[in-house]
């Protein structure tokens, strides 16, 4: 089986899901990005709430438990499992069967954070992460959730105007699919590229070059001449 | 090089994906990784200690260490590199091989490059493609419009993490110290890691950086090779390439075909400059020694000058461009004077200001308080229930979703059967019955306490209202529903007999508390 960084489940309706996990560097920087943020509002906060006095200073405590414990509990469970940290790099904590996370999870995976930090500097779930296959640290493996990056709407490429050119040869999915990607990023390589990778199908297809692949993947995406 | 042995799953990926991609390459040849990374780390470790406790200069022996430490990256390198495409994770012929990839590599260990901040993205240029000098420069600023960031983000990443497992490990040592001893040790054990200046100190010191690094630097060399490589399969499309082959292959049904395909047709372009198709061949560049051919041999100088004269030629590396900005202009003297004489003045200003702030904000901050509190109280109705206490049942204030949207009390006239007469006796049948029936509903819930479920059909009313009334209303309002849903679904018009009957009715059932 050939290496890959995403994780694949199948639901019982058949459909194949990738889940794409992430892994130490990103993670660490969605944390450092949100111990910011909340090291910034005990900040500000502890400022304003001086002028209360002991009043004050009993809300700040309130307040300061809040944030350390649920954080990262109420962001995931109301914020489609993504603290402002995670949203910044694009993370997303989800059940390691893709559903969304719920209460259970997220609250489990946030106390053992505490076990994660352990000794002192998250040795433990550093190494979690690097050395469990999904990149779990032990908080993600004792809830069973996982981190993948948030699916991104990507434009896919400009469309060409190459008149679309039927395919006679038949072809498997894989195969249309390595064509239209062809087509939609033809335009990002350069000509002598794209000619050269045209050319490796001279064999399946007769006279494979550049603009001819281009009407295929026009073809395949449902385009047809307009005369 | 040679893209149909690819033992890895080419797509295109996110940048950050990239860099896990890289960790999972560490990950599966962990075994080979770590018996290279020790056979050159230890020996350089050895060194530093003997540094430590046999010259004067034990205070750098860590930054030796550390400085010379990229020698083993670029071993992990290779074994990655090579592994990506299906050659064998070879430890004898990697260490054989550290004296070439340190010299192609001397510019990040013999020169202050080894600062550079996206050393592990900027190593695979120099050491897998070797280029060197300019042409190294003009290939690294096209990876780097991509990469450069991520480079240093992963570099940020794990530089911290060393330095967290540093701190980490003493901590672990620290915490396994029985309380009787940590009493007597007082401060001095922990003194001994950033205080102490001493042999012992800076070799025990040396000896944790060493196992943080174990634990975190193949990491960091997969995950910027990851970046490199997913740079590449983006600039030159290895996944449709990949793809394309597996698909010539399928159809010649034997690999040697492929093959012949790939030697002859492949070397037909030749690409310089921005996105080399012909690195697709120096990935590893050492193959001339290992008595790989590759295909260098294809291709003559003044074959390949033209092409590359006219790309650097072209519009897109030869763009200029002027960046205007503003510069402050620094004037010396003239404020001084007069700032020294009023400082006292702008203090107590200063200080006043400050004051009236603090005394607006305490305010605010009760204001705020005294609306949260209002606020509080306005909504008890919504939260006393959850906290137990029963507010007063108002059902009249009770909330109505028929299928077809909402049914409040102010879509309805005062006198309901007046309105429906009058509505029936001008022919307006339709509607009459309409609002006969919505009437009967509101009644139903809003006098009898009627519980409907959300977007209530007309059957789903009368079932509800059957359960939770008695016989003879329930009957009257079944009898309504069905003049009405005939009417409006049957499109069958009721005679006078079968609606005004119901009109004389209804106040015996509905209407007591309107």
């Amino acid at each position: 089986m050939l290496l890959d960084t995403a994780y694949n489940i199948g639901t019982p309706e058949g459909v194949e899901l990738r889940l794409p996990v992430a892994g130490l560097a990103p993670r660490s920087l969605a944390w450092l990005v949100d111990a910011l943020i909340k090291s910034a509002t005990l900040t500000v906060l502890s400022i304003f709430l001086q002028v209360f006095g002991d009043l004050g200073g009993g809300i700040y405590l309130l307040i300061v438990f809040v944030l350390l414990w649920f954080y990262n509990v109420l962001f995931e469970i109301f914020n489609h499992g993504a603290t402002p940290g995670k949203r910044a790099l694009g993370l997303r904590v989800m059940n390691a069967n893709g559903t969304p996370v719920g209460w259970s999870g997220s609250l489990i995976r946030n106390l053992v954070r505490f076990v994660d930090v352990l000794p002192g500097c998250y040795a433990f779930g550093c190494a979690s992460v690097l050395l469990s296959k999904q990149f779990q640290r032990l908080g993600d493996l004792a809830a069973g959730t996982i981190v993948v990056y948030a699916p991104k709407t990507q434009a896919s490429g400009k469309p060409d105007s190459t008149a679309p050119v039927p395919l006679k040869t038949p072809m498997t999915l894989d195969e249309q699919q390595a064509i239209v990607s062809f087509g939609e990023r033809a335009s990002l390589l350069n000509e002598e590229r794209a000619e050269e990778l045209a050319a490796i199908l001279t064999p399946v297809l007769e006279d494979a070059d550049r603009t001819r692949l281009l009407g295929h993947a026009n073809w395949l995406i449902g385009e047809r001449s307009s005369s | 090089m040679n893209l149909e042995n690819v033992t890895v799953e080419m797509r295109p990926r996110s940048e950050w994906e990239a860099t896990d991609f890289g960790a999972r390459m560490i990950r599966r040849d962990a075994a080979a990784i770590y018996t290279v990374w020790f056979a050159i780390t230890l020996p350089l470790l050895a060194i530093a200690m003997a540094v430590i406790f046999f010259t004067p200069y034990a205070a750098y022996a860590l930054l030796l260490y550390w400085w010379f430490e990229p020698v083993a990256d670029g071993a992990i390198l290779r074994i990655i590199s090579r592994r990506l495409f299906g050659e064998d994770a070879n430890v004898r012929a990697t260490l054989r091989a550290v004296p070439v990839l340190a010299w192609k590599n001397r510019l990040f260990l013999f020169t202050p490059y080894r600062l550079h901040f996206a050393r592990s993205v900027a190593m695979p240029v120099t050491q897998l493609e070797g280029l060197s000098g300019a042409a190294r420069r003009a290939r690294s600023k096209v990876l780097n419009l991509k990469i450069f960031n991520y480079g240093v983000g992963i570099t940020a990443a794990y530089e911290h993490l060393v330095l967290a497992l540093y701190f980490g490990i003493i901590l672990i040592g620290y915490s396994l110290i029985p309380d009787a001893y940590v009493d007597t040790l007082g401060n001095s054990w922990m003194d001994l890691f950033w205080l102490d200046s001493s042999r012992v100190a800076t070799a025990a010191g040396l000896l944790v950086f060493y196992a943080a690094q174990t634990a975190l630097q193949p990491w960091f060399v997969g995950a910027g090779f990851g970046l490199y490589i997913n740079c590449r399969t983006q600039l030159e499309a290895w996944d449709i390439e990949v793809a394309f082959r597996r698909m010539v292959q399928r159809r010649a049904g034997t690999v040697a075909a492929a093959i012949i395909i790939a030697l002859f047709v492949a070397p037909t372009v030749v690409l310089p400059g921005t996105a080399h198709a012909q690195d697709a061949d120096a990935v590893e560049a050492e193959q001339p020694a290992d008595g790989d051919p590759g295909f260098v041999g294809f291709w003559s100088d003044e074959d390949v000058r033209p092409a590359i004269e006219s790309v650097m030629a072209s519009d897109a590396l030869n763009t200029m461009e002027t960046v205007e900005k503003w510069q402050r202009i620094r004037k010396d003297k003239p404020e001084k004077d007069s700032r020294d004489r009023d400082t006292s003045m702008l203090e107590a200003a200063l200080e006043r200001l400050f004051d009236f702030i603090s005394l607006m904000v305490e305010f605010g901050l009760w204001i705020m308080v005294a609306v949260l509190l209002l606020i509080v109280f306005l909504t008890r109705n919504r939260w006393l229930p959850y906290v137990g206490f029963e507010t007063a049942a108002r059902p009249a204030a009770r909330r109505i979703y028929l299928a077809g949207g909402e049914l409040t009390a102010d879509q309805l006239p005062d006198d309901i059967i007046a309105e429906v007469l009058k509505a029936w006796r001008a022919g307006r049948k339709r509607e009459a019955l309409s609002l006969l029936y919505r009437g009967s509903v509101f009644a139903a819930v809003a006098e009898h306490g009627v519980r409907l479920p959300r977007s209530a059909t007309e059957g789903a009313c009368i079932r509800a209202v059957a359960a939770q009334t008695d016989r003879a209303r329930s009957g009257f309002f079944r009898r309504v529903v069905h003049v009405w849903v005939r009417c409006a679904y049957g499109d069958q018009e009721p005679s006078d007999d079968a609606v005004l009957p119901l009109c004389s009715e209804w106040s015996q059932h509905f209407g007591s508390v309107r």
